[in-house]
Formats: structure tokens, C-alpha cells, sequence
């Protein structure tokens, strides 16, 4: 009986202890500092940094948000409806969502802001994403009407994968003036404390916000208190913010993982790249690279395991087709027929286009990024009977010269999120704008077409254009590569893998921060 | 010497004008469609086409060079591609970090550097005069972005004495990166000194000078450092480039909100706007720092003013 007691008042002690423990205790407040390489506005219609982006996305909030598996959920609208012909989108707002200043959101404010991201004053780097939107029209509060120039089925995509289409306060706007960017006023879960113009951004958490989106661990406000985003472009300085933990919070460089992760106070998250980077593009306007059987001699002289291994230092995958495995709409297939190495084929391919005494081309190199990515490849089209001369061309020229036709092979590629990428990137109508391989094929014109407009069928359209893309070999794919976060394990309860958008607004919903 | 200041500061107007014009014709000249560069990766043909014309950027080059004077002119250095605020508020928010960062390390670069120099040409031991010297030699070869990532490394993260990731606000944020900054002319400055003191130490006009029994003390500083002096202004005013170039470094290791920085992240976002009106801002003050050194020419030998 004494025992017994003895053993109760223990565990009671026990339990006492532990709920005073830092960690317990810890539920509300503290400030997470993350290290940011760059930062340009907070008025996101025209920034042109992913983590002005990023930022944003935690001062605001989009109609529908999207989940690990593109499934689309309420989020400021409760329910939406599109018309047969797709040319009319209904979205139902929520009533209760108050901005940051404490004035209710309405239908208004969403036409007023897709007014001004589609203006061509405006100039948005983004506005390119909702072309496809005619006009949007306030029916009544909470009611609102987004009219199309034609069906769009991303349109869900759009609205939600990004925080651009978030609602902005028309009035705020208008008194902010030039200001407006580095003051702003949304109705995400933080709430913009002050922008230190190339020092930093500090927000500081909203205790009214309410609606989260029904998927995501928590719904109501979060947990830790301040979140400061510090500007710190040197990487060997954010090593040194992360070892003495002055930075919870950092992209860090693949080749710097080995050593933080002896670090017993960081923890270092994969993440992946999403899109196609590098890719070599084949100029379709230029013999040999018209023919099929070229194309895809070069693609099989590519040993991608051995190009990840030494460039990336095994961080990363093989890619053989357009998009990425990250992204919706992926097609495995793409692994089964794409080009796997395989320098006897390249040789019999050449040799079947006449080129059995080698091929010279000139190879276009995005310098300095892809220096030794190139010299590895020039070996490697060496082995098959390639001579290629590499030719490094800056950031800054690569475009126009893509553009223009001005080469013969070419590092390119994108980071993209959807695949609607695939119509951006590869259309006939795009060729002066994007196209860079130049090809102008019908037949693909007619798949990409439908996955814009069949839409019950996108899938098999998205598929399908896939393996068009990988048949005709235009591309050569290359890799996947892994990017890195190291984080410090005083921040808990983050998701892992907050839906491949990288989005800070996911990783840390439901976080909190022990005091140091 | 009033007529001499409105002189040399007039003719600073056409060499202001031509850095102006040579900003503006170089920019025409770098690569890409500005339109196309704003739009990105979702940019259409008709958007481009759209956007060019807003921007006027098929007007003929002359116009677009006099909008470009007029603005400039009057403080306006038009928008940045990206973010779109104006290019001259960015630059003037940045620039009193970047000014508390040059002055203290020219201070420290000239008061470490001629004392030092002095020391090493009037010392009698050998050794210390060799080896001062080794030193600036290290000084003036190292990068500094070396010497400030490993000043970072050594006082930020294994002593932990200061912030390991920079930044501003008092001086502990500042003594690392004026250091470093300051290294490089500092030891330029030590050499200089030295030689210069050298040269004139044993002149005819050095041993009347202590012929009539003045003091070491003034003869050193009225007689010796006076002549050297003149080649140490210049010195100074030619490695002002060096100052603002070594800005560029110092202030992204620690990451210092500047100017220095500003530059790094809008020729990574190939942000012309923002390069160009960095450029000329750089240049003009250049131009300043030229005119400042020519007016000390003045004040420090009279015989300049007349000619």
C-alpha cells in the first residue's frame, strides 16, 4: 500500500515535471529566423524573387489551396462551380475574413486585385499564368464571378499554388502609394511588422486568423510569434548564422550537408527540384538537329547516373522527361521509353543519319552555373563520335539566343510547378516568347491544345504529351537535383513535406519554437 | 580659393555628363529584351510586344537617352524591373549603411596605415621594419572577402565576441567589416608612407629643419609628413574605387544592407534598371571623390592653386 503510493506520487511528480518542461510550455510565442539570399517587394503582382513569395504567402491567403496530392480545397472561398462550357467560374467567399487592419474581405476586393495583376501597366511577371481570365465581377460580398477568355482548366492551379492571386486592400493600397511593398496589409496568419529596406523582413503572427484550410493541421492562428526573415546572400555566412543557431531556418548548398549534419543541433530536410533543369535543347531550325535519329544519338550518349554522381555528388535522380516526378501529372512511363545510355545505339543512330565519321556542333554552355555539367557532357558526346565545342554564354544572353535560334545545342530548362508548363514551353504559338527547341509540330500542337481544353481528359492529355515530347526527342533531359534545408531542432511540429510548394505558410502551420 | 573651387567643380559637369551618357550606351548594349526580362517565364509575344511599347522601348536611342538625362537630373532613376520601386529610393536607403561602412574603414585605413608606415621608415630595428612590411605585403594580396570570412569564422562563431551573420545596428556590427575593408589600403597606405618618408627623411630641408633644433615631433609632421602627404591623398582618392568596389564583398559576407550588396542582387537579377542607376550613382560620387582629392591638392600646396 505504501509502495503503491509512493509509485503514484511519482508519476503525479513526474507528469508535474514534464508539463513545465520548456517544451510544454512553449506553446505561444518566440521568433524563428530564417536566412533569405534576396528579397525585392511585398507587392508580389510585380516581385520577381521567390521569397518575396514566399513571405507574402504568410500575410495572405488564395481562394482554394491545394494538397500533397492536387486535391483542391475551400480555403477564403467555401464552395465554387464552373459553367458547362468552362467559361464562367462561381467562387463563394467566406464572410468572416477580416484584413489585418480589421475591415471585413469582399467579392470587391478579389475583382480589384485580378484587375490590377492583369493590367498591362502593371507589367506582372505573373500575369502570363491568368491570361486566360477575361475580367472577374463582385456579384454581391461573397460572391464572385471570374469570366474567361477561354475554358482553363489550371485555373484552381493558378488561384492556389502561388500566393499572387491573393486578395489585396484596394484602400490600403492607394495609401501606401510608393510605399506599397514594403508596407502591406493581407489576411494571411502573420501580419507585416516592418521591411529593413536589404536587412530584413519581420512579421509578427496574427491571433484572429481563423480559416485555414480544412486540410492542414491547424486552422487557427499559429503558434510561434515572430517570424524574421534576415538577408544574407554569402552562404559560408549562413553556415556561421546556423552553427552558433542565430538562424533557425536556411537553404543551404548540397555540398555543405556532410558537414551540418555532425551538427547535433540542425536537422537537414530534402527537397526536390520541380520542372526540368538542366535540359539540353536541340535547335529544330538547323540541320543535323532536324533529324530524329540525331537527337536521339545524343540523348542516349548521355550517362545521366554518372552526370549526378559527379555533378551533383549524388544528390538527385536521372530525369527522362519533361516534368519532373515532383509534379502532378508526372508520367512513369516516360522512365520506360525515354534514352538510357546507351553510346552503341548513338553511334548506329549517327551512323544511320551519315554521320558514321563524327559530328561537330557547337554546344551553347550557361556559364558559370553549368560549366562542369558541359565538360562532362563533351566527353561523353567525344565517346560516341561527337565533337562538340562549348561555347559558355552568360545568364544574360542565354534567353536571346534561345529565343532567336542563335545555336545548336543549348543548356535550358524550367522550374515549374504544374504541368501546364508543357504548353508554355513547347507550343508553336509560344516560339519568340519561350519554344526555345523551335519546334513547331502539329501534332504536338493538337495534344497540347487538348490538355488545355479537354478537360475531363487532361490526364491522358498531359501523358500523352509527354511521351510525344520524349518520342521526338527535342529534349534531352538530365537530372533531378535535390536542394537542401537545414533546420534547428528548436523548431517542432513542422511538416516535412509541405506539398512540394516549398511554401513556408505549410511548413510551419502547426510549429512551435522553444525558447533558447 | 573660392575661384579655384568653382573651377575645378565646373569642370566636373561634362566629365558628369559623359559618365551619364556612357551609363546609358552601355545598358543599350547588354543583352536580352528588358520586356522579356520583366514577364519571365509566362511572357506571350503580344505581352512583350505590349510591354515594350509601354516602356518606350522602341523609341530612338537619342530620346530615350535625353528622358533618361532629364530624369536623372532631377533625382529620378526610373523603376526597378522587378519589385518596381524607384531606383533612387533604393539606392539613398541604402547608402548611409554603405557610407558608415567606407568612412570607418578609411579612418581606420589611414590611421593604422601612416602610423604604421612611419613607424617602419623611422624605426632603427630592422627586423620590425621587415617585418611590418611582410605583413602590409599579406595585406595588399589577400581578397578580403578571405579575410572576412575567416574574421567572421574566428570572432563570430568560435569566440561568438560578435554576431555570427553581420548585419548593422552598433558598432560591434561594424568593426569586422571596416576592418577587412580596411586592410587593403591600410597596407597600401603603410607602404606608401614608408617610402615617402624615406625619401624625404635625409633631404636638405629635413636637416636644416633640425639644424635650427626644432623638436623630432615637428619636424616629422611639418616637415616630413607635409610633402608626403600629397602623394597619400592621391593615393587615397584612386583607391576609392577599391573602396566602393570592396563594398561588393564585405557587405554581402556580412550581410550588410548596402549599396556594396544592392549591386550583387540586381546583377544576379540582371535588374538593369537598378544596375544602371547603381553605375551612375558610383560614378558620380567617383567624380566627387575626384573633385574632393583636386580642392585637398589645393589647400595642401598652395603652389596648385595659382597654376
Amino acid at each position: 500500500m505504501y509502495k503503491k503510493t509512493l509509485l503514484t506520487l511519482g508519476i503525479l511528480l513526474l507528469i508535474t515535471l514534464l508539463s513545465l518542461s520548456p517544451l510544454a510550455a512553449q506553446e505561444e510565442g518566440g521568433t524563428m529566423t530564417f536566412a533569405i539570399s534576396s528579397f525585392d517587394t511585398l507587392d508580389i503582382h510585380v516581385s520577381g524573387d521567390g521569397n518575396a513569395m514566399g513571405i507574402a504567402w504568410l500575410l495572405g491567403a488564395t481562394l482554394v489551396a491545394r494538397d500533397n496530392e492536387v486535391n483542391y480545397h475551400p480555403w477564403l472561398a467555401t464552395s465554387w462551380e464552373t459553367s458547362e462550357d468552362g467559361m464562367l467560374w462561381t467562387f463563394h467567399l467566406r464572410d468572416d475574413v477580416t484584413f489585418h487592419d480589421g475591415r471585413s474581405l469582399t467579392a470587391e476586393d478579389f475583382v480589384w486585385s485580378i484587375t490590377r495583376l492583369l493590367a498591362p501597366e502593371t507589367a506582372s511577371p505573373q500575369s502570363g499564368r491568368l491570361r486566360s481570365i477575361s475580367h472577374a465581377v463582385a456579384v454581391d460580398d461573397t460572391t464572385l464571378e471570374v469570366h474567361m477568355n477561354d475554358p482553363f482548366p489550371l485555373l484552381l492551379e493558378h488561384l492556389s499554388n502561388t500566393g499572387v492571386v491573393q486578395p489585396y486592400h484596394p484602400e490600403f493600397y492607394e495609401e501606401a502609394g510608393d510605399q506599397f511593398g514594403r508596407e502591406f496589409v493581407g489576411v494571411g496568419p502573420y501580419v507585416l511588422e516592418e521591411v529593413a529596406t536589404g536587412e530584413s523582413v519581420t512579421l509578427v503572427r496574427n491571433p484572429d486568423y481563423n480559416w485555414g484550410p480544412p486540410f492542414v493541421m491547424n486552422q487557427g492562428p499559429y503558434h510561434i510569434e515572430r517570424l524574421e526573415f534576415v538577408i544574407i546572400p554569402e552562404p559560408s555566412t549562413v553556415l556561421a548564422g546556423l552553427e552558433t543557431g542565430e538562424i533557425d531556418y536556411a537553404a543551404v548548398q548540397a555540398s555543405d550537408v556532410a558537414y551540418l549534419r555532425t551538427l547535433d543541433h540542425l536537422t537537414v530536410l530534402e527537397g526536390s527540384f520541380q520542372g526540368m533543369l538542366p535540359a539540353l535543347h536541340f535547335n529544330m531550325s538547323k540541320a543535323p538537329f532536324d533529324d530524329i535519329r540525331v537527337r536521339q544519338a545524343l540523348n542516349h550518349a548521355l550517362d545521366r547516373q554518372l552526370l549526378v554522381d559527379v555533378i551533383l555528388e549524388g544528390h538527385g535522380r536521372p530525369q527522362y522527361g519533361p516534368i519532373s516526378s515532383t509534379i502532378g501529372g508526372y508520367w512513369e512511363g516516360v522512365e520506360e521509353i525515354g534514352y538510357h545510355y546507351d553510346p552503341e545505339r548513338a553511334r548506329e543512330l549517327l551512323a544511320e543519319a551519315g554521320f558514321a565519321d563524327g559530328l561537330e556542333l557547337e554546344f551553347k554552355c550557361l556559364t558559370p552555373t553549368f560549366n562542369t555539367l558541359c565538360e562532362v557532357i563533351q566527353q561523353l558526346f567525344g565517346d560516341v563520335g561527337i565533337t562538340a565545342n562549348i561555347v559558355l554564354v552568360d545568364a544574360s544572353v542565354v534567353f536571346g539566343d534561345a529565343l532567336a535560334g542563335n545555336y545548336d545545342v543549348m543548356t535550358l530548362g524550367y522550374g515549374a510547378s504544374e504541368s501546364d508548363i508543357l504548353y508554355r514551353w513547347f507550343h508553336t504559338s509560344r516560339m519568340g516568347a519561350l519554344n526555345p527547341s523551335r519546334a513547331a509540330d502539329s501534332e504536338l500542337d493538337r495534344i497540347l491544345d487538348n490538355t488545355r481544353k479537354d478537360i475531363a481528359n487532361r490526364d491522358m492529355w498531359v501523358n500523352e504529351a509527354q511521351r510525344h515530347l520524349v518520342e521526338q526527342a527535342y529534349v534531352a533531359p538530365i537530372y533531378r537535383s535535390v536542394n537542401f534545408v537545414a533546420v534547428n531542432n528548436r523548431v517542432q511540429g513542422y511538416l516535412e513535406n509541405p506539398a512540394n510548394l516549398a511554401t513556408w505558410a505549410a511548413f510551419f502551420n502547426d510549429a512551435t519554437i522553444a525558447s533558447e | 580659393m573660392l575661384l579655384f573651387i568653382l573651377r575645378r567643380a565646373f569642370f566636373a559637369i561634362p566629365v558628369l555628363i559623359g559618365v551619364s551618357l556612357l551609363t546609358f550606351i552601355m545598358f543599350q548594349f547588354a543583352p536580352g529584351d528588358p520586356a522579356q526580362l520583366i514577364l519571365g517565364n509566362f511572357a506571350t509575344p503580344e505581352g512583350i510586344a505590349e510591354q515594350r511599347a509601354i516602356m518606350g522601348l522602341d523609341d530612338p536611342l537619342w530620346l530615350r537617352y535625353l528622358r533618361f538625362l532629364a530624369g536623372a537630373v532631377r533625382g529620378d532613376l526610373g523603376k526597378s524591373y522587378f519589385g518596381r520601386q524607384p531606383v533612387m529610393d533604393e539606392i539613398l536607403a541604402r547608402l548611409p549603411s554603405t557610407f558608415e561602412l567606407a568612412l570607418s574603414a578609411l579612418t581606420l585605413a589611414v590611421v593604422f596605415g601612416v602610423s604604421i608606415g612611419i613607424f617602419s621608415a623611422t624605426t632603427r630595428s630592422r627586423l620590425a621594419d621587415r617585418g611590418v612590411m611582410l605583413l602590409a605585403l599579406l595585406g595588399i594580396s589577400l581578397p578580403n572577402y578571405f579575410i572576412g570570412i575567416q574574421l567572421n569564422y574566428i570572432f563570430g562563431v568560435r569566440l561568438g565576441w560578435v554576431s555570427a551573420i553581420g548585419g548593422v545596428g552598433d558598432f560591434k556590427h561594424l568593426i569586422l567589416p571596416a576592418t577587412t575593408l580596411a586592410v587593403a589600403i591600410g597596407a597600401t597606405l603603410a607602404r606608401l608612407t614608408r617610402s615617402n618618408v624615406l625619401e624625404v627623411i635625409h633631404a636638405d630641408y629635413v636637416r636644416t629643419a633640425r639644424a635650427k633644433g626644432l623638436e623630432e615631433r615637428l619636424v616629422l609632421w611639418r616637415h616630413i609628413m607635409r610633402n608626403a602627404l600629397i602623394n597619400i591623398v592621391t593615393v587615397i582618392g584612386l583607391n576609392f574605387g577599391v573602396l566602393l568596389g570592396g563594398t561588393v564583398f564585405i557587405e554581402s559576407v556580412f550581410a550588410r544592407p548596402g549599396l556594396g550588396l544592392f549591386t550583387l542582387s540586381a546583377i544576379g537579377k540582371r535588374d538593369y534598371a537598378q544596375v544602371q542607376g547603381i553605375v551612375l550613382v558610383f560614378a558620380t560620387s567617383f567624380v566627387f571623390a575626384n573633385l574632393i582629392v583636386d580642392l585637398l591638392y589645393g589647400f595642401l600646396d598652395p603652389r596648385i592653386r595659382y597654376s
